[in-house]
């Protein structure tokens, strides 16, 4: 009898040991993605944030199919962007690019988070940088 | 939360895991193998392991193990928002933990009594006796994999969570 009860015991424990496995190995592959994700912006960011070879300014890496906008140039921040335009008077001149790309890069990072938190929303990251390529063009 | 060195350097949660892996849970668990081993091959000890597992030892390790994380939850919700999976966790290992504090108490007062013996034994009354210590090992071994089981899926759920906090404020990991 007390045998029986052992064993039942021991299988419960088995069971249990294989079902938080399982929940482990699960979770550590969506840390993986995570770390992944992670790792590919922190390069992307540290390639804008490095100078050009020959001092000029260089256009921003953006994330992969995400338009490039480098011929933009000395605009006033206006519009939904207003709000970066403090930091902007920091920069020089002709750094607005850097700006854009800023902006494409928080767009693909809140894209990634709402991933991480399994939101299934999609942010319209082409129609951002559109906007904000007209707005600089009619200013 | 990641904690900091003394240069100010920010310390990856993934370090801290594997820092809790090894000095939480490897070290103490590899005692009694360890131990075992010697009173096997060295000592040459019959009834090594039972006599080194049969004690249900092993159960307060999983209770200490089990109310580590306990801690690691209470911390982790002092500094950010915690879901309500993770208190239901929390009271989970809680109520595993006294558990098997209480099968500790019963086991062992039972294991001491039953490796004690004064030779007027027959030699089926040994191997009942052999077959309940032997049951109590597996329990114990069984109860401590299960239990680290349960922090490792737990910690590792705080190791995502941090990561995505840190990403949410932008610490450069």
């Amino acid at each position: 009898m007390i045998s029986f009860i052992f064993l039942a015991v021991s299988i419960f424990l088995a069971l249990c040991t294989v079902a938080f496995t399982v929940q482990a190995v699960k979770t550590h592959i969506q840390i993986k993605r995570l770390m992944k994700r992670a790792d590919a912006y922190q390069t992307l960011s540290r390639a804008n944030d490095l100078p050009s070879t020959d001092g000029s300014p260089r256009a921003p890496l953006v994330p992969s199919g995400a338009p490039s906008d480098s011929e933009s140039s000395g605009q006033t921040e206006t519009g939904p962007f207003a709000a970066k335009s403090q930091t902007a008077q920091t920069r020089p001149a002709n750094d607005d690019s850097t700006v854009v790309g800023e902006t494409v890069a928080k767009i693909g990072q809140t894209v990634q988070q709402s991933e991480i938190y399994g939101r299934s929303i999609k942010l319209p990251r082409k129609n951002i940088v559109e906007q904000r390529n007209r707005e600089l063009t009619h200013a | 939360m990641s904690g900091k060195n003394s240069k100010g350097k920010v310390t990856p949660p993934d370090h801290q895991f594997i820092t809790w892996l090894f000095l939480g849970v490897l070290i103490p668990i590899a005692i009694y193998p360890i131990s075992w081993a010697i009173a096997a091959l060295i000592l040459e000890q019959p009834d090594s392991f039972i006599s080194t597992f049969g004690t249900a030892e092993l159960l307060p390790i999983a209770a200490l193990i089990l109310f580590g994380v306990i801690a690691d939850i209470d911390q982790d919700a002092y500094f950010s928002d915690v879901s309500k999976s993770f208190m239901y966790r929390k009271h989970l290992a809680f109520l595993a933990g006294v558990v098997m504090l209480v099968f500790y108490g019963s086991l062992k007062g039972r294991a001491l009594t039953l490796l004690v013996s004064d030779g007027k034994l027959t030699p089926s009354e040994l191997a009942a006796r052999g077959t309940q210590l032997f049951w109590f090992s597996v329990v114990s071994i069984l109860a401590l994999v299960s239990s680290v089981t349960y922090c490792l899926s737990v910690k590792i759920a705080i190791l995502k969570k941090q990561l995505t906090d840190l990403l949410d404020g932008g610490v450069t990991l």
